[in-house]
């Protein structure tokens, strides 16, 4: 039931987007994530998929793995489509009962189709290449500036290392306990509403009382090796932006000024 | 006679991903009923992954796994396999999740459908199996008990199904020498008593000498050696080759006869080796007048 989940998983391969400051690839997946909002023209489309398609070959990660997330959410893409091509008022092509489809309806959900299908394959190209604690270090460095409003940014991005950390080791955990009271004769799809959730009991008790214990023994390991908080807290590897970064920021820049100016230029 | 047999069994996890790894290949063995068999071999040989092909929790992704004449490829046969192959996992104690230890334990049996009165017997019987007092423990949460008590308790939970099969999936972890001779006892005992088929996954190569009648040897995923426990024992090197210990009474007999003693047999307890070391003194090699010390 929880096999195979690739969702935002690093998979590590060593290429050159893996070895990119995390900053950089902050910055170039958020101008790339307005490219999308902000493309109108199917050239544009064009451009922008051939870019990442560009991105993940160079990643070296296995299209098939960036399918496969793409899966998981078929159900989101395809409930945004349907409701698109039959709500969106225009030029009637054909009609199902009481529905009609229009030509609007269906280009417009073509186009949302497409701005989500890339959204989630850019947001996921970030945390396949990126490991949890570079990304988190990117954020707090990104985000420092908010310490001058009294922002606990520190604290914020160590909770998101520990939580991204555990999420793997609790999956695992979940996958474990489940088989055990499988092999106790437990089914978790039988039966009406009440019972399923009611099965999920002997799943969850196990599940929190060992996320709980992780919990104790982390802080304490943490209170051993006396930590405390952010303050003139050093890295053991400290991020450096090198050329490959300027090109990588500088080439997602150029492809949103390119987006945005198409889109004012051209009807 | 076998009651499972394993035909060519390959498992690959995460198949079609980027994590795909191949935990078992081409493995084929079988257990015979009523015996008492070790799954051995060193960390990562696949032993867990062979111990949830017995009871259909893992299918084949090649190969075949007969139990009891199911083969666990059918779906909907396999699905009642639980009820006849009890399956025991690492660290059992952390699948408890009852108010209280007799809700715990009951959990198998009323799913097996059983009536109110059924359900008390099991329970009682499964408690007195693992030597925990029934009128002590019942209303007690899981919560209070001592690890090794959590242990038994977990264990209890599968013996109340009463299969036919038990496997235990490294059950000594963590416990001390004394809680591991005394629960493996309890396993021999209830192998001799409901004529169960055991199987016992584990790396302590002490553990399978004194209790196994058979030892199935994994390495790297694949099937290394299978056979009676002495015939396993009396080579020695094929052991140490994959990274795995000799039991202690092995071991000794093992470097007396590399110094010259005349021992053919292997030792698979204390008593054994005590008896062997005698015989070949009294047999009186190698010359004992070498050192006035001894008589």
């Amino acid at each position: 039931m929880l096999d195979g989940i690739t969702l935002g998983r690093y998979i590590p391969t060593g290429s050159v987007v893996h070895n990119l400051d995390p900053r950089a690839k902050i910055i170039a997946v958020m101008l790339l994530i307005i490219s999308i909002l902000a493309a109108r023209q199917p050239i544009t489309y064009m451009v922008i998929t051939t870019f990442i398609i560009l991105v993940i070959i160079a990643a070296k990660i296995p299209l098939t793995a960036v399918l496969r997330s793409l899966r998981l959410l078929w159900i989101v893409l395809l409930c945004g489509f349907i409701f698109q091509a039959f709500f969106t008022p225009g030029q009637a092509l054909t009609t199902l009962g009481p529905l009609t489809i229009t030509r609007e309806g269906l280009l417009g959900a073509g186009e949302m189709l497409w701005r989500l299908a890339n959204l989630i394959t850019v947001a996921s190209l970030l945390t396949y290449t990126t490991t949890p604690i570079k990304l988190t270090a990117g954020m707090e460095y990104l985000l420092s500036p908010l310490r001058r409003f009294k922002v606990p940014v520190h604290e914020l991005t160590m909770m998101m290392t520990i939580a991204l950390r555990f999420v793997p080791t609790l999956l695992e955990e979940a996958q474990i306990v489940m088989k055990a009271q499988q092999s106790r004769g437990a089914s978790f799809t039988r039966g009406n509403l009440w019972r399923r959730a009611m099965s999920l009991v002997p799943l969850l008790v196990p599940l929190f009382a060992g996320a709980f214990r992780r919990a104790e023994e982390l802080a304490t390991a943490m209170e051993a090796r006396c930590y405390r908080g952010g303050v003139n807290r050093t890295r053991m590897s400290e991020l450096v932006v090198g050329r490959a970064d300027q090109v990588a920021v500088t080439a997602c820049g150029v492809l949103l000024i390119a987006t945005v100016v198409l889109r004012f230029i051209q009807v | 006679m076998s009651i499972i047999e394993v035909h060519e069994l390959t498992f690959v996890y995460g198949r079609k991903t980027p994590f795909e790894v191949t935990s078992l290949q081409d493995v084929s063995m079988e257990v015979l009923e009523g015996e008492f068999l070790a799954v051995a071999g060193p960390t990562g040989s696949g032993k867990s992954t062979l111990a949830q092909h017995f009871n259909g929790l893992l299918r084949p992704t090649f190969g075949s796994v007969t139990v009891l004449g199911i083969n666990t490829r059918d779906k909907r046969s396999a699905a009642g396999l639980w009820e006849k192959v009890g399956l025991v996992f690492q660290y059992p104690e952390v699948q408890l999740f009852g108010e209280t230890v007799y809700e715990d334990i009951a959990f198998g049996p009323v799913n097996t459908g059983a009536g109110k009165e059924q359900v008390d017997r099991r329970v009682r019987q499964a408690m007195e199996l693992v030597e925990l007092d029934y009128h002590r423990f019942r209303d007690l949460s899981p919560l209070a008990l001592s690890a090794g008590e959590r242990r038994r308790a977990a264990i209890a939970g599968v013996l109340a199904i009463q299969p036919r099969i038990l496997v235990l999936d490294e059950p000594t972890a963590g416990l001390d020498p004394a809680g591991r001779k005394r629960l493996l006892g309890q396993i021999k005992n209830l192998q001799r008593a409901f004529d169960c088929t055991i199987i016992l996954v584990t790396h302590n190569m002490d553990d399978a000498a004194r209790w196994a009648d058979r030892i199935v040897l994994l390495d790297q995923g694949r099937l290394y050696r299978q056979g009676a426990t002495r015939e396993i024992f009396n080579k020695p090197e094929e052991l140490l080759t994959i990274g795995l210990d000799l039991p202690f009474p092995s071991t000794l007999v093992h470097l007396l006869r590399g110094a010259g003693w005349s021992i053919e047999k292997t030792a698979l307890t204390i008593d054994e080796a005590e008896a062997l070391v005698l015989k070949a003194r009294d047999a009186g090699f190698p010359s004992c007048s070498a050192n006035p010390g001894h008589s």
